[in-house]
């Protein structure tokens, strides 16, 4: 109960919704009630240490989301399949890897990519101007 | 953003074969003819001469530097005025917007000035009637291609009825209509879409519209499929004419000297499928016109061309009846007694016994005219060929005989 608080206050942290020390105020709070005997001070530096660490795979995911999804969508795009598919593909991914894109941020991922598919095909000669 | 979306949706529907037109909201009606009375149907709305018509379009082909946009200044001008300066009649007075899509300012003004002096028009003849546009201040992009490369968007078409609308434009004139849009010129589907944008304004605004064109290379007086490009801009006009200069022939029928045949321009109509015989059709000159705007570094100024109407010189206006009686006595005399003037102006001799020669030394008519009376006398059945015995000869030859029936009476 408590590894599940604490993964979703780290995650919290990571994404820039909660304070650091808020959440570990909180959790150490919540540990000492639960009866868990330990030092504060060697509690706080566990609870840092597991907010880090959550921040860091964290960033890795959203480093790493964006072009695997644009590797995961590129054959749907070049199937021509419908845009809602390839969007709902992509959040497919994005969904496996715990979300570490937001709803917009996909969206505009996904748009970018159509994009670059209209401009890439071949089109028919157009005057010069 | 939901742009991008739709906009793949669309081109993924036309790359398989899915393409949606999106049908109008009004159902398809039929219903019978009306059958109305004639009396009760309003009459087509004729703005200037039969040249342009309100709510369709016209278009003018000519190759390039015939005096396209002289021609189409000379119209303008006229309309603003309300009153014809080129020979067409003007049926009501109207406000004029010229496009100038393809001259800076200066040279538009430079033609308008020269139409305005050789004219003598005034400010208060045609001041605030006539507005202009100019293509080299901001281009006028009526239909393109959207950033896809397929869709054909129309991004000035509602800001140009606006203008239209707001200064009560009766007349547009686009010169030229190529660069109106941005389109592929010989595409029938992307040029039929730029006319019709034109035409749908036309339609919705009331006003008539001359969208000016080049011809191909080669363009023949009348024949309207020597427009460039594709041909779907002529189906979407109403009424479409042709101008081209003068032909070497007709300058010689005319006895117009080389240099001055390029001055000489035909207006055709081109969807009547032959154009008339040169006599009869339409003709203008180009006359040079000195602004007198010389300064020190350019004391003479410029001259810059004007349009005015021309009437060509009739040979059968220079001929009297008295003068064709006479010419037809010479002709049934014939060269020497026992022998007969020819039609014919082959083989040897025949350079004495033409008949055209009777007209060249009594009216001082040139080759190409006097051929002309000859031919226009035999169609018409005054002079004939007929069978003689030649007796200087002393054999059986061809000869003109005049039909006394037929001469013209005094």
């Amino acid at each position: 109960m408590l590894a599940a608080a604490a993964s979703t206050f780290s995650r919290m942290v990571a994404q820039g919704i909660l304070e650091r020390e808020d959440a570990v105020n909180t959790l150490m709070e919540a540990a000492i009630m639960d009866g868990y005997r330990q030092r504060r001070m060697d509690l706080s530096i566990r609870l840092h240490n597991l907010i880090s660490q959550e921040v860091l795979w964290w960033e890795m995911r959203r480093n790493q989301a964006p072009w695997k999804i644009r590797k995961a969508i590129q054959p749907s795009i070049q199937a021509w399949c419908e845009a809602q598919t390839i969007l709902s593909e992509a959040s497919d991914v994005n969904d496996q890897m715990g979300q570490p894109l937001l709803w917009h941020e996909l969206r505009s991922l996904v748009a970018e990519e159509l994009t670059w598919a209209l401009k890439r095909q071949r089109r028919t000669a157009r005057r010069r101007v | 953003m939901s742009d991008a979306f739709a906009l793949f949706d669309s081109a993924r529907q036309r790359t398989m074969g899915l393409h949606v037109i999106q049908s109008s909201d009004k159902p398809l009606n039929i219903r019978p003819a009306s059958l109305r009375d004639p009396r009760s149907i309003p009459p087509r709305r004729w703005l200037y001469g039969t040249v342009v018509v309100r709510g369709y379009v016209t278009v003018v082909v000519a190759p390039g530097g015939v005096g396209k946009t002289s021609w189409s200044m000379a119209v303008a001008a006229s309309v603003a005025q309300g009153k014809g300066i080129i020979g067409d009649h003007v049926h009501t007075q109207a406000n004029v917007l010229v496009c100038n899509l393809e001259d800076p300012e200066d040279e538009f003004d430079r033609r308008l000035a020269a139409c305005m002096i050789h004219h003598n028009l005034d400010n208060e003849d045609i001041g605030g009637r006539l507005f202009v546009l100019n293509g080299r201040e901001r281009r006028l992009v009526m239909a393109s291609l959207d950033i896809d490369g397929m869709t054909i968007v129309y991004p000035d078409k509602d800001a140009m009825m606006a203008k239209i609308r707001a200064e009560n434009i009766g007349l547009v004139v686009v010169d030229p209509f190529v660069n109106s849009h941005e389109l592929e010129e010989n595409s029938n589907p992307h040029i039929n879409a730029a006319a019709r944008t034109w035409a749908e304004i036309a339609d919705a605004t009331g006003c008539g519209i001359i969208l000016v064109h080049h011809t191909r290379k080669n363009a023949t007086a009348g024949d309207i499929d020597s427009a460039r490009g594709a041909s779907a801009l002529i189906g979407a006009s109403r009424v479409a004419l042709t101008i081209t200069a003068m032909a070497p022939e007709e300058a010689a029928e005319f006895g117009i000297p080389e240099k001055d045949r390029r001055l000489h321009i035909r207006v055709d109509d081109g969807k009547a499928n032959l154009s008339p015989p040169a006599d009869k059709a339409r003709w203008m000159r180009l006359v040079s016109i000195n602004l007198g705007n010389g300064t020190p570094e350019y004391p003479k100024g410029d001259n810059v061309q004007a349009i005015e109407q021309w009437e060509p010189p009739s040979v059968w206006k220079s001929l009297s009846n008295e003068d064709c009686n006479a010419a037809l006595d010479a002709i049934q005399d014939g060269p020497t007694p026992g022998s007969k003037y020819t039609s014919s102006r082959a083989g040897r001799g025949a350079q004495t016994r033409w008949a055209g020669r009777v007209l060249m030394n009594m009216f001082d008519l040139n080759d190409a005219q006097a051929t002309k009376v000859i031919a226009t006398w035999l169609r018409t059945g005054l002079i004939e060929e007929v069978d003689y015995f030649d007796q200087d000869q002393r054999k059986d030859r061809k000869g003109l005989a005049v039909n006394n029936a037929k001469r013209p009476s005094v």
